[in-house]
């Protein structure tokens, strides 16, 4: 099964970092692994914390602001990063579902981004 | 116009047939999936005698002759084969079962095709055109079926009928090839089916519009996603171009990561090597593999990457992902 995923940049206040999120129509944040936090320069325990729950259970994830890149566009978001390591990374709706329209055709394995603007 | 489902390209390649069995034996129709059965035999034969030989020859000059020669040679084959599909379904409604079939045969073939750079964004659309335009075909036949026929109106049935068989052929050839069910063409002769495939398309849809005579015939014809996509053959490798209309002014042709995602696939599907690490890859290059987030990135790093493109791989397999 091919999972929607996108190519995006994580951009943080010192460095960034490629990587391929799952577009999840279900989460509310977009969520990333926490050890990516101060390798782009945010410190993770200094985000507000927010208890986030899945099917497979909870996590503890903090809260910071950042610049996701997608296809060339820049979007300021709110995203969650987990305080332990997750293995897939997501695009969710908190403050970036606003700004951007998603649609599928999962019969061709098709997904269309588009910025909202 | 009780002619036109004979119009149909049904892309009938062996596993097709065996996957329509199976589907049609789910809905509690032995006989049916036996019949159909009874046809892969036959299939194969075709397979072997008119698809087989269209990858097979050298020299990329004769691939256009050899296209048109087989295609013409498929086309008794194919109506005999669509009769029989149109005898043995005959009070079932074969059309959307087909297209059912169709969409689950997809996305392995999208996946082979990604693999063997046979331009999945291609074939994506031009099935996904071929069952929109499926859909008027079918929406015609449903409301005409006991027209008579003028002689002009079946001259306009022959002549999709013939295209039809152009486009059933390429396509059937590319699904035969993503199957690995006939060999792989070279570089040059991948771009010259998908080419084939794409200009048989718009040639037979430009037929389904003068035959169904509908209204705005041009605006179906716009609407297809393959009109937006040429393909041509860059060093040994395939490159689909977006012809850019309107608001996709500014839409990157691809995603920037395109080698590194192939090369994710290539590398972490086929092995369990890479399962619970971190891996930086940079264009079709592994620069670090660890378990350890940091150490990784830090050889990215260390190797002058300002941005690496960095990944974890899941430790399992799963059957599907169902959220964190």
């Amino acid at each position: 099964m091919v999972l929607p995923a996108l190519e995006v940049t994580l951009v943080g206040p010192t460095d960034e970092d490629d990587l391929l999120a799952i577009i999840d129509t279900g989460a509310t944040y977009c969520l990333f692994n926490g050890v990516r936090a101060a390798a782009i320069g945010l410190e993770l325990a200094a985000g507000r914390l927010e208890q986030l729950s899945g099917l497979a259970g909870g996590l503890m994830a903090r809260i910071h602001p950042v610049t996701i890149v997608i296809a060339g566009h820049r979007f300021a978001c709110e995203a969650a990063f987990s305080e332990q390591e997750i293995e897939r990374e997501l695009l969710g709706r908190h403050t970036l579902f606003r700004q951007v329209r998603f649609g599928f055709r999962e019969g061709i394995s098709l997904a269309y981004f588009h910025p909202v603007r | 116009m009780a002619a036109a489902p004979v119009t149909i390209a049904p892309v009938l390649t062996p596993r097709a047939v065996a996957a329509l069995a199976n589907a049609v034996e789910k809905n509690e129709l032995p006989e049916l999936a036996a019949a159909l059965r009874q046809l892969e035999p036959f299939l194969e034969k075709v397979v072997k005698n008119i698809f087989a030989p269209l990858t097979i020859s050298a020299g990329r000059d004769g691939f256009k002759g050899r296209f048109n020669r087989l295609s013409r040679k498929y086309e008794p084959f194919r109506l005999f084969l669509t009769f029989k599909l149109l005898e043995f379904f005959q009070n079932q409604d074969l059309l959307p079962f087909y297209e059912r079939i169709l969409r689950d045969m997809l996305g392995p073939l999208l996946n082979a095709a990604r693999e063997m750079d046979m331009a999945p964004e291609l074939v994506a659309a031009l099935v996904s055109d071929y069952l929109h335009l499926f859909g008027h075909v079918r929406k015609a036949v449903l409301s005409a079926q006991q027209r008579e026929l003028t002689f002009e109106q079946f001259s306009l049935v022959v002549d999709c009928l013939l295209r039809a068989t152009r486009f059933d052929y390429g396509l059937t050839a590319t699904f035969l090839v993503l199957e690995g069910s006939i060999a792989e063409p070279r570089a040059a002769n991948k771009v010259d089916l998908l080419v084939e495939c794409k200009e048989s398309f718009f040639g037979f849809a430009k037929a389904v519009v003068r035959m169904l005579d509908v209204q705005d015939g041009n605006r179906i014809l716009d609407t297809f996603e393959s009109s937006r996509l040429e393909i041509a053959g860059k060093g040994t490798r395939l490159h689909v171009v977006p012809q850019v209309r309107g608001p996709r002014a500014n839409a990157p042709d691809q995603p920037r990561r395109q080698a590194e995602i192939e090369w994710m696939n290539r590398n972490t599907r086929a092995s369990d090597e890479y399962r619970g690490k971190w891996v930086v890859v940079e264009n079709n290059e592994l620069v670090a593999s660890d378990k350890d987030y940091g150490r990784a990135r830090a050889i990215a790093k260390e190797r002058g990457i300002k941005r690496p493109f960095i990944i974890f791989v899941p430790t399992k397999r799963s059957g599907g992902f169902m959220g964190i």
